[in-house]
């Protein structure tokens, strides 16, 4: 297969501060699949964080869409992105007003708004996107899907009786790394898999007890919290904008690590690549049969003193913080691929990693020459490109709410197994352990106060 | 050197003289005083077993010689087996196997069949699935486990292969039995732990608990640490399972002679052969990974504990809050403590006890304990609404009533029911919503006016197309459609990779012209490969023949992807006949082939071909090929193939002897420069994979009067110098004669990193002073050395290495000489000789020699002297020489000479 020649058919104009990160390829497209020119996808974006740069500014650039509104609880926050965006249409001749919100519920209320992009802690996901399903809008939910399980079910029943186009952006699917990796393995060409590694670090959700301070003006905390525990703000949870300089420069989002808002590096790395475990297993829509709990200590952080791994009902493992090295070495492995997520069957060995190519074991599999009739795996090169295709033609988008929510269950069945330090059985057609009523206990979470009606 | 031979006196790579030793005396007594004094069960008749201990890598010896004693002892003195002890191949043939009740491999290691390996291995499975048994000890999982000899039926049988053993005997470690009430482990260890210093092995993938029914394993915690280990902790160290009719049993322990010493370890082992031979009946259900004992982390905090949080205010004690978060959470499921913990935080709460973080913390500690029943429930509730609670205590509370209220149960909020209208929606987002619904649910019946007919615009169809194809409703209808976007191009394909009939094909090729990029063939030619139809390859194929540039390119672009070698032989068939564009197609679609074959078409073809496009794409496909993978055949092809060229192919055809880099490609280098194809030749050689190429650019360089070639040449020689160096010759030319100063500075690099005598010599003649000195110091300092007697490796006096020796063998004597090439001459004042413990092992006197060669030496006065370890000789004379022949004036009896290392100095 030759190299792929991406087209880049437009750059993206980033301002100096607000580097667009890695969250999707930022290709765009002059396409029309038969939509009129002047009928622009109106977009709106919620949560103006770190991770927001690249699908905002890939949607600024693509001519198919417009950017239409920004919500964040921080007003500093609207007011930059808001001078920023209109700049950048400007500087293009094009004369556009963004509309900016703190509350998303009156956002949803624009009948010219046709898309959200939720980027905004995973607390509030659930509600954004039940609430832009019932509204009528298509949804580009960032993973890890929901907060919890209980969540992730009700999004995707939401999602499936309002007719709207769902991505989840765990945009590895859309690597050509991983997807060669997920359709040799999904084609039996790797034999029966038997392992699965995915090197990610190591840190379980924990309670942090930071200290507490005024909320500043321009924040608005309830806004923030939500349907999550409430507690007085603090910077790790909500970083103020920078003066002078990066308005980014600052630890953030540390909610990741709190145990109330967040679910540690499962969510944040682990939703990537238990994503693409479940996708070479064959398993999206579906989960492991056990989680399995050993104690170590993490000599990173006192409080975390279990490790945990999955067991699939034929017998494959997925190992999180884990690198094969020693399976490796034997298949003399070449160590500048990078090993992120490392698929070992009986028949040969693959690693994956973004940005680099999948490395094979078996050489002529490593070129990708596939026998006829392989299982389908969809392609995408750009996972927001995917999902306004969707949009656009009814595509099926790379990562539906359904296979969403199966990968980000694995990621919070792990977590509660490290909580309670037991192994647990899970059954994926109910969405529940089995024999063990208190570990299900936490497979829901009340919305606090008033929150629980947007549900 | 003492110390390292005991460590591995156990352990010593298999030799047949070895086969011969034997323990001593005492240990024999200390295995016979372990026998077992009596058998758990009794045979239905005397077992025959087969002791089986050969091995192809690392031997265990003294296990070996162990196990068979006690095999011996306890088949005598209990009467339970007769033992058959073999090492030999033709006792474990198929035939042989069926009069055995049980094979005991211990201590087998490596590819131990070889070289009947699939035939034995073979007729063990046969044996055991028969109702056979196969009882490993400790390194008899080490065998078929590496690439070389990988056997995976073996292993897999065995339930487990060696992959480390992350503790040796020095380590103590802990044995934890998950299963004290197996008949084979009952009443053996008076605790479920023991410690041991026996060698512990980690297993493979051939191992899984979920196989077998692992009854003893290493306790991790109380072991001492090790990284690199199994990613899921699980090290089993006793095993059984069922196999077929038969049984195998795995037991790790039984690296050394000290196992066996071991009472409770004969028992054991005992008792699994028992089991084995099927005269010990015991469980095989596997005790799954959640079942087995695992170290409680967390203690059960008291409510004392608990209230030592009381005055938590935020910004500090994490470590205590999550200890107490963690704690109650693991001990959830005890009822009893939750309802205290549960009890306690009410009260606290209520009492408005400590301060608001603390209460904080406490309705947290709620969603582990749950609350107990309704009445408690109530409460809490109302505990909820009392004024000025803070929120951070009022919403956790709120959310245990909650899931009390639920009863852990999920509940899912029903969604509102989609309104299919009563006619086809005119408006876009309406009918988009529409058929988007109706997509991901299936079970909804397609209103009557929902057809493709129906729809004008062309996105439209391609969304319903999408839907039909997802509700598995009868789509083929779209194949009619000739798609007027990229969009309706990839809903065919979708659709075709779904359900193909071939005029699917012919609708998506339809829309090639409508494709973007690249990106956008990927997704197509991805769908396309998924179709099973095997008519499809061919029929694709074909369309090659009258396809459009932009199908061409899909089509190329869909072939690629495919593993095409069985098409390899016909590929090419019908080549000469096809039209020049159809002959492109062909060529792009061979070249996605790696295979030599690939390479002979395009070559046959070539010469023959009169179009300068395709003739191009044939070369760089061939190109493309040898740079894959180049065989001394294809290189055969390729002087074939010359020969019989005219000058034009002559040339590019030359582009390939770089890739064999063989003698025969540098003679038809050298043949075609003196034929006239002068450049092509110089280029030709400048790739050329080793050095071998230097002397003929050198010779080039140097005849021709062309300044051009000249120059080309030179070029070419700095370019293989750089990666391969220069010898001599060509330094000695290149350093003095390169035309172009960057050139002459390259070659001067080039040979100062890797020095020989003549370019040395070249610096010294261009005056290069600079040059020659830093030449010199990257000169080896390790001479050649010789030797007269050279009882040891001469090379070791001079290997740069103060560890490694040469000695003579015999004593001193006069005449007896050294002698030593020290590459390029030198001034030499003095030889230093380092003779670590052992002083005496040099001539007191010597007579030295020094010279050009060894063959012009002349004496030169010469004293010995001690220092300390090191004896001097020096040289008053400091002569300039490159050889220099020291020898004895003397003659020591007892004494060998000897040296470690020799500098010259």
């Amino acid at each position: 297969m030759e190299n792929l020649n991406i087209n880049r058919r437009s750059f993206i104009k980033k301002t100096g501060a607000l580097a667009a990160l890695s969250s999707s390829f930022l290709i765009t497209k002059n396409m029309f699949a038969g939509t009129s020119p002047n009928e622009k996808i109106n977009v709106g974006v919620i949560g103006l964080g770190m991770q927001v740069g690249g699908n905002l500014w890939g949607t600024v650039s693509d001519s198919r869409c417009m950017l239409h509104s920004i919500c964040d609880v921080d007003s500093e926050r609207l007011d930059l992105w808001k001078g920023q965006i209109e700049k950048n249409y400007a500087d293009r001749g094009i004369k556009h007003e963004v509309k900016t919100f703190k509350d998303f519920r009156k956002m949803y209320k624009d009948p010219e708004l046709d898309a959200v992009i939720i980027v905004t802690p995973d607390h509030w996901h659930a509600i954004m996107a039940i609430q832009a399903a019932r509204h009528g809008k298509h949804i580009y939910c960032e993973k890890p899907l929901t907060f919890s399980i209980q969540e992730g079910e009700q999004v995707v029943k939401a999602v499936k009786a309002a007719g709207v186009v769902f991505q989840t952006g765990s945009q590895q699917r859309s690597d050509p790394s991983f997807r060669n990796a997920a359709q040799i393995a999904q084609a039996g060409l790797l034999g029966e898999i038997r392992e699965i590694h995915t090197q990610f670090g190591w840190r379980f959700p924990v309670h942090y007890n930071w200290k507490g301070y005024e909320t500043p003006a321009s924040i608005d905390w309830e806004m923030w919290v939500g349907p999550a525990p409430m507690r007085p703000w603090c910077d790790e949870l909500l970083a103020k904008l920078r003066t002078g300089g990066n308005p980014y420069d600052a630890p953030w989002g540390q909610w990741r690590w709190h145990s109330d808002y967040g679910n540690g590096l499962q969510a944040d790395w682990g939703a990537h690549h238990y994503d693409i475990a479940q996708w070479a297993l064959g398993m999206d829509g579906k989960g492991p049969k056990y989680v399995h709990v050993y104690n170590m200590q993490n000599p990173g952080i006192p409080e975390d003193k279990r490790n945990i791994f999955y067991e699939y009902e034929n017998g494959a493992y997925v190992y999180p913080s884990s690198t094969p090295t020693r399976a490796l070495n034997q298949a003399k492995f070449d160590w500048s691929y990078h090993p992120g997520v490392v698929i070992i069957g009986t028949e040969g060995i693959t690693t994956s990693q973004r940005g680099v190519p999948m490395w094979c074991s078996n050489p002529s599999l490593a070129k990708m020459k596939l026998p006829l009739g392989v299982p389908a795996v969809e392609t995408s090169f750009d996972h927001r490109d995917n999902w306004i295709q969707g949009i656009l033609n009814g595509r099926p988008t790379l990562c539906p709410a359904e296979t969403g929510a199966s990968s980000c269950n694995m990621c919070i069945m792990g977590n509660i197994a490290h909580k309670v330090g037991r192994d647990l059985e899970w059954d994926w057609k109910a969405n529940k352990f089995v024999g063990d009523t208190e570990a299900n206990t936490y497979l829901a979470r009340e919305c606090r106060g008033d929150w629980g009606k947007y549900m | 050197m003492k110390k390292l031979f005991t460590a591995f006196a156990a352990v010593i790579l298999a030799a047949a003289s070895l086969k011969a030793f034997t323990m001593p005396l005492e240990d024999h007594e200390k295995i016979n005083a372990a026998t077992p004094k009596e058998a758990p069960a009794k045979p239905e008749k005397p077992r025959k077993i087969l002791h089986f201990s050969r091995t192809q890598g690392a031997r265990h010896v003294c296990a070996i010689e162990g196990g068979k004693i006690m095999y011996e002892n306890i088949g005598r003195d209990l009467g339970l087996w007769e033992v058959v002890a073999s090492e030999d191949l033709a006792d474990i043939m198929p035939d042989k196997l069926a009069q055995y009740d049980a094979i005991v491999l211990n201590n087998t290691t490596g590819e131990i069949f070889a070289p009947e390996s699939e035939k034995i291995i073979k007729g063990l499975i046969e044996y055991v699935k028969n109702g056979g048994a196969i009882l490993g000890i400790h390194s008899a999982v080490d065998s078929y486990n590496y690439p070389q000899f990988r056997n995976r039926e073996f292993t897999d049988m065995m339930g487990g292969e060696f992959v480390d053993h992350p503790w040796h005997t020095k380590a103590v470690t802990t044995t934890v039995i998950d299963d004290m009430d197996s008949p084979i482990t009952k009443g053996i260890w008076s605790e479920d732990s023991f410690e041991t210093n026996d060698e512990i092995y980690m297993l493979g993938m051939s191992y899984n608990r979920n196989k077998c029914r692992v009854f003893m394993r290493l306790d991790i915690e109380r072991s001492p640490q090790r990284d690199n280990l199994r990613p899921d902790r699980d090290l089993a160290l006793a095993y059984i399972k069922d196999f077929g009719k038969g049984r195998i049993a795995y037991c790790a322990y039984g690296h050394d002679r000290e196992t066996f010493y071991n009472p409770k370890m004969q028992e054991l082992m005992m008792r699994m052969t028992l089991w084995a031979t099927g005269d010990l009946k015991a469980d095989t259900t596997p005790i799954p990974y959640g079942q087995i004992k695992k170290p409680v982390v967390y203690t059960k905090p008291s409510t004392k504990e608990i209230e030592e949080l009381s005055g938590l205010n935020y910004g500090e004690r994490d470590a205590e809050v999550n200890n107490v978060l963690f704690s109650v959470s693991q001990f959830s499921n005890d009822r009893e403590f939750a309802k205290k913990i549960e009890k306690f935080v009410y009260s606290q709460i209520k009492e408005n006890k400590g301060t608001p973080e603390y209460r904080a913390i406490l309705a947290e500690l709620l969603w582990a304990t749950g609350i107990s029943s309704k009445s408690s429930a109530k409460n809490f509730e109302k505990l909820a609404e009392q004024k000025g609670l803070d929120e951070g205590v009022r919403g956790r509370i709120s959310n245990a009533v909650y899931r009390f209220n639920t009863g852990n149960d999920v509940i899912i909020n029903k969604e509102k029911a989609y309104k299919i209208p009563g006619e086809l929606p005119k408006s876009g987002k309406e009918l988009d919503g529409l058929i988007t619904y109706l997509a991901h649910n299936k079970d909804v019946a397609m209103p009557e006016y929902l057809k493709l007919s129906a729809l004008a615009d062309e996105a439209d169809k391609t969304k319903l197309i999408y839907a039909l194809v997802m509700r598995g409703e009868d789509f083929s209808e779209a194949f009619d459609i000739k798609p007027q976007s990229f969009g309706m191009t990839v809903a065919l394909a979708f659709a075709a990779s779904n359900k193909y009939e071939p005029k699917a094909l012919d609708a998506v090729l339809a829309g090639a012209d409508f494709l973007p990029g690249n990106s956008e063939l990927q997704i197509i030619a991805n769908y396309l490969i998924t179709i099973k139809d095997e008519a499809f390859v061919s029929k694709i194929f074909n369309m090659l023949d009258s396809a459009t540039p932009a199908q061409s390119k899909l089509i190329v672009e869909t072939l690629g992807k495919l593993d095409l070698s069985p098409m390899v032989a016909t590929i090419f068939e019908g080549f000469e006949s096809k039209s020049p564009e159809a002959k492109m197609n062909l060529v792009r679609t061979a070249g996605t082939i790696s295979s030599p074959e690939i390479f002979r078409q395009c070559l046959k073809f070539f010469a023959a071909e009169k179009d300068k496009k395709v003739k191009g794409l044939l070369f760089r496909t061939m190109q493309k090929s040898a740079s894959e993978e180049f065989t001394p055949e294809m290189f055969a092809l390729v002087e074939q193939a010359y020969n019989a060229s005219g000058n034009g192919d002559k040339a590019q055809l030359l582009s390939f002897a770089p890739m064999a880099s063989n003698a025969n490609a540098l003679e038809m280098c050298k043949n075609a420069y003196r034929e006239g194809l002068r450049e092509p030749a110089i280029k030709a050689l400048g790739k050329w994979k080793n050095s071998d190429a230097l002397p003929a650019l050198t010779a080039i360089a140097k005849s021709s009067s062309n300044q051009r070639e000249k120059l080309m040449a030179q070029i070419e020689i700095i370019g293989i110098g750089s990666r391969t160096g220069f010898d001599g010759d060509t330094a000695e030319y290149i350093i003095r004669n390169a035309s172009r100063p960057e050139d002459k500075a390259s070659a001067a690099e080039i040979a100062i990193k890797n020095p020989t005598a003549k370019a040395i010599d070249a610096f010294k003649a261009a005056g290069m002073k600079k040059e020659m000195e830093a030449a010199l110091q990257n000169l080896s300092p390790v001479p050649n050395a010789f030797a007269q007697h050279p009882a040891a490796p001469i090379r070791d006096m001079a290997d740069g290495n103060p560890g490694t020796r040469w000695t003579s063998g015999v004593d001193i004597a006069r005449d007896q000489w050294i002698s030593f090439d020290i590459i390029y001459k030198r001034k030499i004042s003095e030889i230093e000789v380092e003779l670590a413990g052992s002083p005496n092992d040099f001539p007191n006197t010597v007579e030295v020699y020094v010279g050009d060669s060894e063959n012009s030496l002349k004496k030169t006065p010469a004293e010995v002297v001690r220092d300390g370890s090191k004896v001097i000789i020096r040289l008053s004379a400091a002569p300039v020489a490159k050889f220099v022949k020291i020898v004895s004036a003397d003659q020591k009896s007892g004494a060998w000479w000897s040296a470690y290392e020799v500098k010259f100095k």
